[in-house]
């Protein structure tokens, strides 16, 4: 059940490559008019949407202003702990031809599917979204 | 399995599956002892077309993979906003199959 290890550590290092382009994308003020906002909830709806400011705070957390970051969106800290986190994980996997990421990721899923986990999960996940809205990000 | 009733069941729930899949539906049910007949006809596939209704709607928020159950995925579309958009527009053709391969591992769990 659930997803391949071997896919698993395919899509999570495209996504961190991606994720590292997008933040060398927007550190680069040459590129931030070019790529420009993209969300498309945002762009549909006129809200915005609960990750939107996700990019600015890693932007302000990469510049070492902590405060700032969490103030723009804290789930920015998640990603870029992620981004920070994940690459060297899988790189560890890979080298000592391990799955701890997989079993970590297989738990992570299980936990997280668990009503008492999932309810307050959500209840944070929206609070932050009214947040969001109240900031107009 | 008597044959009447595996055809009832392929054509009640043939479109939840892939059609290489039907094949392989087909032979297990045959081969299936009687007595599970009541369970097989009581277990809940999950319809494609409203995963790609989901998808649509709220596929930049990971609502979609969520609904399949692919919680973790559906965290990482959540956080990156639809995976700045590119993943919820490939979502919205991946999303149908991955439901049908979701119900076709629901269905080989039921016969172990």
């Amino acid at each position: 059940m659930g997803i391949s290890r071997k896919n698993l550590y395919i899509l999570i290092m495209l996504f961190c490559m991606v994720g590292y382009i997008w933040l060398v994308m927007h550190i680069d003020s040459r590129w931030v008019s070019f790529v420009g906002p993209i969300c498309v909830f945002k762009k549909t709806t006129g809200i915005p949407c609960p990750s939107c400011g996700s990019t600015r705070s890693m932007i302000a957390l990469i510049h070492g202003d902590f405060l700032k970051g969490l103030s723009w969106n804290p789930m920015g800290l998640l990603l870029l702990g992620g981004l920070i986190v994940f690459p060297f994980w899988l790189l560890h996997d890979v080298t000592f031809k391990k799955d701890s990421f997989h079993v970590f990721y297989t738990s992570f899923e299980k936990t997280v599917s668990k009503k008492q986990v999932a309810w307050p999960l959500l209840l944070i996940l929206m609070l932050n979204w009214c947040w969001n809205i109240y900031k107009g990000l | 399995m008597d044959s009447n009733k595996v055809d009832m069941f392929i054509l009640s729930n043939g479109k939840f599956f892939e059609s290489n899949q039907l094949m392989y539906v087909r032979e297990q049910l045959l081969t299936l002892d009687d007595s599970k007949w009541a369970l097989v006809q009581t277990v809940q596939f999950k319809d494609p077309t409203t995963s790609i209704i989901v998808s649509i709607l709220a596929g930049a928020l990971g609502i979609d993979r969520f609904l399949i159950g692919d919680t973790g995925l559906g965290i990482g579309k959540l956080l990156t906003c639809g995976g700045l958009g590119i993943w919820a527009l490939v979502d919205l053709f991946l999303i149908m199959g991955a439901t049908r391969e979701k119900n076709f591992i629901k269905f080989q769990q039921l016969l172990y």
